[in-house]
């Protein structure tokens, strides 16, 4: 392969990869307060990403449209969490989790009542124009979907270090009891859990909606964040960034050397070569399974 | 200043404490004995807000806390240590510090508590950028009861704290449970050591199957012959 063509396909590879990292993080994150995997997390991204092209159609200006996905994904989670999740107390982690795959398919089945099920052009603010990098030409909307998501990253890592809420999220993900202990209001670090999860989901949704056309079938991309974050050892946030890293530009190398029909199997492919390899995942502890 | 009033409490249907009442007093030390399952921990948990009592009352400075969320008894002064010490692995010593101190928003305060902690347990000084999994039971242990000093409480609640170490470390904890009281800070001390509990403590109650059967000054309570016998291991009459 030649070195234009192999960058062009890493940086198309990391950009996608980004976008799994994103979704990813969203799961890890209500999964690591909570111990429960929202499988609603990519219907939840599509509705608000559908809000923001309302948005734009209406005539909002296009910062102004995001900013209304954003809050409509913290209203969304805000309500999903304190209506139906913190109400069913009582249910086990398995039946939570078919709650949010109900949720999915009922967020969809409205998103396209209201929506319709077609596929939009989404408005871009990246350029669509190749640029030259070295040898290679790039799409600009590859280079600020990488971008855009490294820093909301960066931002994260910083949120979960330093300040005083990331560490209350923290020590809920290891110790419910012992938070509760240290006067930290555990419902109170669901929600915001929940609700981060859903920011960072929707702007993953507005990353990605100008490249694949905004319909509701993006929900699907739950799935890719959801091997990314599997591959990462489900609760490094790390791990979950790289994993996702690793998907998108393997996805993109692959149709390279592998027949085109396969492409559709390849995380999955990825998927099993590394559990079997490393039962944890790239950043996690083992816990063996008991054979 | 900490009253439990007639309390219940039940574990699904399996009954765990029945009328239980109990008091210590501000800057009081007040221990609780009882054999293993008499409903001593469970006292603590619905004190501290981590079960609810199904009848009776707990009143701190005679407000009602028996509905109270367990964040909310933090910020009311009242800390617990529990039983098994429940740190977070992950965090550093330090880090655990200064979780403890999550209802304390001075930069200030935060800091004075961290070398109170230091100067309490100056090991915590020595290990603080170690995960608290790496660290040995004692002290652990150490970790436990310093991180609930971070929130500064009028009351600790501590649960069997020389549970498992060895002699030295035992005494060395009840050392630093004498130097907390000198500080004005209330303690309900639930210990299976009750030679060294009743040395601590000016008063005691007796849990038996989730009832009190005992209480009074722990001089009267060392002599009891019931006492001497099920908790200190002695003949049942005083020599
Ligand atoms: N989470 C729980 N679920 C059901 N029953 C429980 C639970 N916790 C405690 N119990 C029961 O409640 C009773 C009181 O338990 P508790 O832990 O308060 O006893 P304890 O006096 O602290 O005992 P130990 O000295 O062993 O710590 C016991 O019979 C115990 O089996
Ligand atoms: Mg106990």
């Amino acid at each position: 392969m030649t070195t234009a063509a192999l960058i062009h396909v890493l940086v198309s590879g990391l950009a996608t990869g980004s976008i799994y990292g994103l979704v990813g993080l969203s799961l890890v994150i209500v999964y690591n307060a909570t111990r429960t995997v929202n499988f609603a997390q990519g219907e939840m991204f599509v509705v608000s990403t559908f809000v923001a092209w309302s948005a734009a159609r209406a005539g909002w200006p296009l910062p102004l449209a995001f900013l209304a996905a954003v809050v409509a994904a913290a209203v969304l989670a805000l309500v999903i969490e304190r209506a139906i999740i913190r109400r069913s107390i009582a249910a086990t982690h398995w039946d939570v989790l078919i709650i949010t795959l109900g949720l999915s398919l009922i967020l969809r089945a409205l998103a396209g009542i209201v929506w319709s099920h077609d596929d939009f052009p989404f408005p871009s603010y990246f350029g669509n124009r190749p640029i030259a990098i070295g040898p290679a030409r790039v799409v600009p909307v590859s280079l600020g979907i990488i971008g855009a998501s490294v820093v909301l990253m960066a931002l994260l890592g910083a949120l979960f270090r330093f300040t005083r809420a990331g560490r209350a999220m923290r020590a809920v993900a290891q110790n419910q009891t012992a938070a509760w202990l240290m006067g930290i209001s555990v419902p109170r670090v669901f929600s915001a859990a929940w609700i981060l999860a859903s920011v960072v989901g929707a702007v993953a949704g507005l990353l990605i909606a100008p490249v694949v056309f905004l319909s509701t079938k993006m929900g699907l991309l739950v799935i890719n964040g959801f091997i990314a974050a599997v591959l990462g050892g489900f609760g490094s946030m790390p791990g979950v960034v790289v994993g996702g890293m690793l998907l998108g530009v393997i996805e993109n190398l692959a149709p390279l050397y592998l027949p085109t029909g396969i492409r559709y199997s390849v995380p999955f492919i990825l998927l099993i070569a590394i559990l079997v390899v490393r039962p944890g995942g790239l950043a996690g502890r083992v816990h063996r399974r008991k054979v | 200043m900490l009253e439990v009033e007639a309390i219940d409490v039940a574990y699904g249907k399996r009954r765990a404490l029945e009328g239980v009442s109990l008091s210590v007093g501000e800057g009081e030390v007040v221990t609780l004995l009882g054999a293993n399952g008499a409903g001593k921990s469970t006292t603590l948990r619905a004190i501290s807000g981590l079960v609810r009592p199904g009848r009776g009352r707990i009143l701190c400075d005679g407000r009602d806390l028996t509905r109270a969320p367990a964040d909310a008894i933090v910020a009311l002064g009242i800390a617990h240590v529990p039983e098994g010490r429940e740190l977070f692995p992950d965090f550093t010593v330090e880090e655990n510090l200064l979780v403890g101190a999550h209802r304390r928003w001075q930069r200030e305060a935060v800091r004075e508590g961290l070398e109170r902690a230091h100067r309490l347990f100056p090991i915590l000084r020595e290990r603080r950028r170690q995960r608290a999994a790496t660290l040995s039971g004692g002290e652990q242990q150490m970790l436990a009861i310093a991180r609930a000093l971070m929130a500064r409480p009028r009351m600790l609640l501590l649960d069997e704290p020389s549970l498992g170490l060895a002699p030295r470390l035992v005494t060395e904890i009840f050392r630093v449970i004498d130097e907390i009281h000198a500080t004005g800070v209330g303690i309900l001390l639930v210990e299976q050591n009750a030679r060294l509990a009743l040395g601590a403590a000016t008063r005691g109650y007796v849990l038996e199957t989730g009832r009190v059967v005992a209480e009074g000054p722990s001089a009267v309570l060392r002599e009891d012959p019931r006492i001497r016998q099920a908790y200190l291991g002695l003949a049942g009459t005083p020599p």
